[in-house]
């Protein structure tokens, strides 16, 4: 392209950017941006993300989220066992791994009198239960 | 990229003022701004109303986002960034045939109405009349809306390669690659019509 083409294409686009048609709009532009002055903005204030204002929302909802409306685990059903009961009133005893002494505890049981036989734990970790029938009692 | 001075921009103190919330100094920047912006939207776009509307959507982009401008660059260069990057999104949503079969409407309307200015001064202002015009508008309608970009801000707005480069965000070496095929295809097409007459 030389230097005439050059001028011509230079004449071509004044022409258009110097337009009427360009010049009124810029006037009216210039009258419009009137209003962004004069109407009450959200532009000019500091913005606050959308993202952090539902990021705040998660964490509201999460932490006030009530627990009833979590669901709950079925409560698993009742087996009726027999299991020692202490009688009411009697000091319950502790047995640790490191008591020599041996001891013995009377207690009652749905299924009948039993009592309680613990050696040394280091020797015999287990807890031997007799249960001793009505007839042996008597 | 290379930061200009701050203290070279013409601008700053108006844009300071605006983003204070100075209503005339920002109507002053859109005078001072507003024919270059579209300049560039009529460049890309080569269509007057879409670029008037694309102008005017840049205007209001920079109201809206002006506080978030920190001098790091002329605030020319960021502006015309803005309106560059918006005239590309444009082209993007239209379709080709769409946008020139606009060109074409435009084109008949345009050169009835359009009244020229005193070009008598010069023998290449003289020349110019609605034949090659149209010449120019086909030559240009076969560039790429990149190349045509280039074409505006180098041949019309007289801009250097650097500035070129910052406001497309592309090196210098593509600015002037991109130039010369532009100036080579436009040579290539006025060559074969009206134009080859003046030559």
């Amino acid at each position: 392209m030389n230097k005439h083409s050059g001028n011509l294409l230079k004449s071509y686009f004044e022409q258009e950017i110097n337009h009427s048609d360009v010049q009124k709009a810029k006037k009216a532009f210039i009258h419009k941006s009137e209003k962004l002055f004069s109407e009450p903005s959200l532009h000019w204030i500091p913005m606050i993300s959308v993202s952090s204002i539902a990021a705040a929302c998660l964490i509201a909802v999460v932490w006030f989220y009530p627990t009833t409306f979590l669901p709950q685990p079925k409560p698993e059903p009742t087996v009726l066992m027999s299991s020692p009961t202490v009688p009411d009133g009697s000091e319950e005893v502790i047995l640790t791994p490191d008591e020599h002494a041996v001891v013995v505890k009377r207690l009652t049981s749905s299924v009948g009198p039993t009592m309680i036989y613990q050696k040394m734990y280091q020797d015999h970790p287990l807890t031997v239960i007799w249960v001793f029938s009505k007839e042996v009692q008597s | 990229m290379p930061i200009e001075p701050k203290n070279e921009d013409p601008d700053r103190e108006l844009v300071a003022l605006a983003k204070a919330g100075n209503k005339s100094s920002f109507q002053e920047l859109i005078n001072r701004h507003y024919q270059f912006v579209f300049s560039i939207a009529f460049g890309v776009v080569h269509e007057r109303q879409t670029a008037l509307d694309i102008t005017q959507d840049v205007f209001l982009k920079l109201f809206k986002d002006l506080r978030l401008f920190e001098f790091k660059s002329k605030f020319k260069t960021w502006l015309y960034r803005i309106a560059y990057n918006a005239s590309i999104d444009q082209v993007r949503k239209i379709k080709p045939h769409e946008l020139i079969e606009t060109n074409d409407a435009i084109s008949d309307e345009g050169t009835k109405g359009m009244i020229l200015p005193d070009l008598s001064e010069s023998a290449r202002d003289k020349i110019f009349n609605e034949e090659v015009k149209n010449q120019i508008q086909e030559a240009l309608n076969q560039l790429s809306p990149d190349q045509r970009a280039i074409l505006v801000l180098r041949e019309w707005q007289e801009m250097s390669y650097e500035e070129i480069a910052q406001i497309l965000q592309i090196e210098i070496g593509t600015v002037m690659s991109r130039l010369h095929y532009a100036r080579k295809k436009l040579a290539d097409v006025l060559k074969k019509g009206a134009f080859q007459d003046y030559e």
